[in-house]
């Protein structure tokens, strides 16, 4: 079953010296509990087409059906919404809230649907990551691969059909970051979620399905 | 599809608030609205306050909640009216008599016939024996019995039980006025009072045709009743009912009030400016925070209404919170303005109600809305693809945006703080003014100081060159505040003593009025026999200006209220030969001494004010006939030195035959004690007023009045400091980054901690500096020009100024950077990223 469907998809940008192509007619299909990874030089424009893809930003043109609904016939209230409950975002700076413990951060998409048993879930998912002993923590008082464990937790506690991973290992070390990516591919087929990962990291888009390559914009 | 439940946002905009209320700018934004909430509050208490005191004792000046007079008796029809509104009613009927004691004296009378209910407000005091302590009477007069003033018991030799011939009744004085509610009329006019009851009215037959009788109905009762009789008294459209309400009681205390409470006002709205620009710093930090936030909240699938739900949640609990806490401090402030200005008031003020609460709250939840929102909507606004691109250039809300609605914001609390519209547009363009002023000066000097070559200054302004923009804001903050203070404190200090000490030691300290043309040269020498000398009696003529050259007055328009009043109702003007050596002729030329032409002089800025010019011929109305006159000269005065003076003199031709009576000014000697009784005993029309204690009164008001106001100032000050933590604290990420990279490079704490404390030594100098600097400057202008004195320069309030800014910046600003020096290296790294 097709989860994530692009068609003919461009984002154009207006910058300093004239309109800028970051995508270019870019098309794209993913199954659901499929893994696929966007690959690419600094600036290719993968982060861009992840933002797409999850309803993050809006195409200058084209379709994007995610699933089954047209991300790009939705505003952004709309898009939240599919956001809510069906997808999960690790991103290379962990984006924890600052002033929220690690157990809160956990707890935030869940509260956002007002689901009755957020505590007890988001416990549950620390514990799965390994974090139950710093549930009280401040994102301040844990270093980076635990940031990004927390994130994992957030990410996978509302049971989302798709994960969007934005160079999670990005702003950690080498032995951290596998560490961090074992847990991630772990969970991902624990819970039967499809995942976008974007990476410039040969080793890792190697664990997934299938290799997107991105390159000035266009996928090949 | 749709928002998540309000309870959603409820429930994690609690959190956030409680998490973030420990950060610095989260506190500067709540002491910045407490203090403005207390500022506002504390005024509007006080002023809640001496309002309810003034209502109440303006009733007791009128005896009664409304009054209606008429020339005529008042008729039954009236009565019943105010009867049927369920108001309680009462009678007063007041005739000038002559009256006889047991050796055929005579003497001039008011006497006021009252009612069985007189006085419906306020009380009647008395005294059995003259100048006893009195107590409250708790009647009217009986049948045959009398109250009467202390002065006709001087001028007639009275005692109590003596008997009294009053028209054709044989009455006894049965106690001594010594306080009457609604003493009507001005005191200079005034025959002594006898009150008497009405039961005796008609066997007295003093009430004939020409009796020139004036009649009273007193109501009180309910307000609303009192309104509703007022509304049907008007509808009646009888030309000769007059009525009267407590508002209209007593104009003159009720706007020099006003003015104080504008005053009060006015240093309140400066305080809460400068908290705008705390709240407006605090705010754009905030704002910054929440830009990252809610774009994490709106990736995790938070809908826009959600986040903007949140904000708003957080800010309203905010001004509540502010609220409660400013309106508390408020309160307890608002006793201390009362202690301050105690003496103004006769009676107790009575317990403020709770009205001035919802200036409080509204003044919270309008600077928050002013300065906050458009930073905060903003970055509500913000995009989400922030959370993978957080370098994405952000919208930020334009500063013009910030400060129109923050200024709107003001605007709208300053109308409400006085009332006064102009008012209100000046003093923001003042201290906008004033705050530029100190901004420019600040970045002049120092420019000035980086041209220096003196290593020490340089080294002193290194970190100060690296953030022009922020130090320039917090001296200019903080010297806002420094300033005002300074300057009330020169105002109750050095303009008010040099003004007080200016008055010369043998100035006149007493005024005589009202003695009679045939008194003028008993007068005198009993003043001659009593070694009192060098005064002159001027007589004194009331009249009113009818028209100027053939414009009847009103027509032509006045610049000037005042100047318009003055000419609408009666004024004294007096005739003189020969001119007079205190008074300068300034234009035209003074009249031979034997003229016998109608000529005017005309003081100098009446006229102008008037729009009367040298030429112009003059109609007076004085009793019923018309005097006119050309005005042959302008006069310049010196209204300062308590003689004696006119606004307009004429020639004895143009007045000599009007009815006058003799005013004069004199000094008397300390131990001449007797004399105020000895001039009554042989004078009795004669009123005798004491300057020296007005002129003590008049300064000892002002010096409070002053320092009330420099009392609410000090809320000023402490927002200038809150303004000065928020542009420390918004340069602080800065620092962190700075001390972070000099660590690595070597820089000992020591090392950093020494120059950064010498940093804000030099903040404060400056500060202190300009703001001293400043306020002297402006009491040498006032004292020196407006005054027309001599100015000592006060080296201790300058000394004291620029101390107060040292030690004031040098706390605050070293107290809150100090966190940066105790973090090691490492962790100021980690949180960069
Ligand atoms: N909103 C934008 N405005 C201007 N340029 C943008 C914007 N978003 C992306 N870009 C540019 O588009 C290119 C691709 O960006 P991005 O998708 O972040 O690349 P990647 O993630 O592959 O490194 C970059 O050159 C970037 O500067
Ligand atoms: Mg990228």
């Amino acid at each position: 079953m097709t989860i994530i469907q692009a068609i003919n998809l461009s984002k154009r940008v207006q910058a300093g010296d004239g309109p800028l192509t970051i995508l270019d007619n870019v098309n794209l299909a993913l199954n659901g509990g499929e893994a696929v990874a966007v690959i690419g030089p600094s600036g290719s424009g993968k982060s861009t087409l992840l933002s797409l893809l999850a309803g993050l930003d809006e195409p200058t043109e084209g379709e994007i059906h995610l699933l089954d609904q047209p991300l790009h016939q939705l505003d952004e209230d709309g898009r939240a919404a599919v956001r809510a409950t069906q997808v999960g975002f690790v991103f290379q700076s962990f984006q924890l809230l600052p002033g929220l413990t690690a157990l809160e951060n956990v707890m935030l998409p869940l509260e956002l649907t007002a689901q009755p048993d957020a505590r007890s879930r988001a416990e549950q998912q620390l514990q799965q990551v390994g974090l139950s002993a710093r549930q009280r923590h401040l994102p301040s008082q844990l270093s980076g691969g635990e940031q990004q464990r927390v994130a994992l937790a957030r990410a996978f506690v509302t049971r989302p059909r798709v994960l969007f991973a934005d160079e999670p290992t990005g702003n950690l070390d080498r032995a951290t970051g596998d560490a961090v990516v074992a847990l991630m591919f772990d969970m991902r087929a624990e819970h039967e979620c499809a995942l976008v990962l974007v990476t410039h990291d040969q080793r890792l888009a190697d664990r997934c399905d299938r290799v997107l390559t991105m390159q000035e914009g266009a996928l090949s | 599809m749709s928002a998540q439940p309000l309870a959603v946002s409820i429930a994690l905009a609690w959190r956030q608030l409680q998490r973030e209320f420990r950060l610095p700018e989260y506190l500067v934004l709540l002491f910045a609205l407490v203090l403005s909430v207390a500022a506002v509050t504390s005024v509007g208490f006080f002023a809640n306050r001496v309002e309810r005191a003034m209502s109440a004792q303006a009733a007791t000046l009128l005896a009664a909640d409304a009054v209606v007079s008429s020339p005529q008796e008042i008729t039954d029809d009236l009565s019943d009216l105010a009867v049927a509104n369920s108001l309680t009613t009462t009678t007063v009927t007041e005739f000038p008599s002559v009256v006889l004691n047991e050796a055929g004296d005579t003497a001039l009378v008011s006497v006021k016939s009252v009612g069985d209910q007189y006085p419906l407000r306020g009380e009647v005091r008395l005294s059995d024996v003259l100048y006893a302590p009195d107590y409250a009477a708790t009647a009217v007069p009986g049948k045959g019995e009398v109250w009467i003033d202390p002065r006709l018991a001087g001028s007639l030799e009275l005692s109590v039980g003596d008997p009294l011939a009053l028209g054709e009744l044989e009455v006894t004085v049965a106690a001594f006025i010594s306080f009457e509610p609604d003493r009507a009329g001005d005191v200079f006019q005034m025959a002594p009072r006898l009150i008497m009851t009405d039961n005796d009215l008609i066997d007295s037959g003093l009430l004939g045709d020409g009796s020139r009788a004036r009649y009273r109905l007193l109501v009180a009762g309910e307000d609303n009743a009192v309104d509703r009789f007022e509304q049907q008294v008007t509808d009646l459209d009888d030309a000769n009912l007059r009525y009267q309400n407590v508002e209209q009681g007593r104009p003159a205390v009720r706007s020099a009030l006003t003015n104080v409470r504008r005053f009060l006002g006015l240093a309140a709205a400066v305080a809460v400016l400068l908290s705008g620009a705390a709240v407006a710093l605090a705010a754009r930090q905030i704002a910054e925070r929440d830009m990252d936030t809610s774009a994490v909240m709106r990736a995790m699938g938070a809908s826009s209404k959600t986040v903007v739900r949140m904000v708003m949640l957080r800010l309203a609990v905010i001004a509540m919170i502010a609220a409660v806490i400013g309106s508390i401090i408020g309160f307890l402030a608002q006793f201390v303005l009362s202690a301050l200005l105690a003496r103004w008031f006769v009676t107790e003020l009575p317990p403020p109600t709770f009205y001035p609460l919802i200036g409080g709250l509204s003044c919270a939840v309008l600077a928050l809305a002013g300065f906050c929102f458009p930073a905060i909507t903003k970055a509500v606004d913000a995009p989400v693809v922030r959370v993978l691109r957080r370098d994405l250039p952000v919208a930020r809300p334009s500063v013009k945006l910030v400060i129109a609605s923050g200024l709107a914001a003001m605007m709208a609390l300053l109308w409400w703080l006085t009332q006064d519209f102009v008012l209100g547009a000046m003093l923001i363009a003042g201290t906008l003014a004033v705050t530029a002023l100190l901004w420019l000066l600040s970045r002049g000097l120092i420019a000035l100081g980086n041209r220096s070559k003196s290593p020490f200054l340089r080294r002193a302004l290194e970190g100060i060159r690296r953030r022009p923009n922020s130090v320039s804001v917090q001296v200019a903050a903080y010297s806002v505040g420094l300033l005002a203070l300074l300057l009330l404190a020169i105002v109750r200090s050095d303009v008010l003593d040099n003004w007080q000490q200016q008055i010369p030691e043998d100035a006149p300290n007493f005024f005589m009025v009202n003695v009679q043309p045939q008194e003028v040269d008993p007068v005198r020498s009993f003043l001659e026999e009593r070694g009192v000398s060098g005064s002159t009696l001027y007589p004194m003529i009331r009249g009113r200006l009818q028209s100027i050259n053939d414009t009847p007055i009103g027509e032509g328009g006045y610049e000037d209220e005042q100047a318009r009043r003055m000419s609408e109702r009666d004024f004294n003007l007096s005739f003189l030969a020969t001119p007079r050596s205190d008074n300068k002729v300034v234009a035209g030329e003074w009249w031979p001494e034997d003229t016998t032409e109608s000529l005017f002089s005309v003081e100098e800025e009446f006229a102008e004010e008037t729009g009367i010019a040298l030429g112009d011929t003059l109609h007076f109305k004085i009793a019923d006939k018309t005097v006119s006159g050309v005005v042959s000269n302008l006069r310049e005065v010196e209204w300062e030195s308590f003689a004696v003076n006119f606004f307009v003199v004429g020639t004895p031709a143009a007045l000599q035959a009007q009815p006058a009576s003799f005013i004069s000014s004199l000094y008397v000697a300390q131990d001449e004690s007797g004399f105020v009784r000895d001039i009554v005993r042989n004078f009795p029309g004669v009123t005798v007023l004491e300057i020296g204690s007005m002129i003590e009164r008049v300064t000892g008001i002002l010096g409070r009045a002053a320092l009330a106001v420099q009392y609410v100032f000090g809320f000023t000050l402490i927002a200038g400091v809150l303004v000065l933590i928020a542009a420390v604290l918004a340069s602080r990420r800065e620092r962190f980054h700075e001390t972070a990279i000099l660590r690595t490079l070597g820089a000992s704490r020591k090392y950093l901690a020494r120059s950064m404390s010498r940093e804000f030594l030099m903040i404060g100098f400056l500060s202190g500096f300009i703001a001293s600097s400043i306020a002297v400057l402006v009491a040498w202008g006032v004292v020196e020009y407006v005054m027309k004195l001599e100015y000592e320069f006060n080296l201790v309030l300058w000394i004291t100024g620029i101390v107060a800014g040292i030690g004031g910046i040098w706390v605050a600003g070293y107290l809150i950077s100090r966190p940066v020096l105790s973090q090691s290296p490492v962790s100021v790294i980690r949180s960069q990223s």
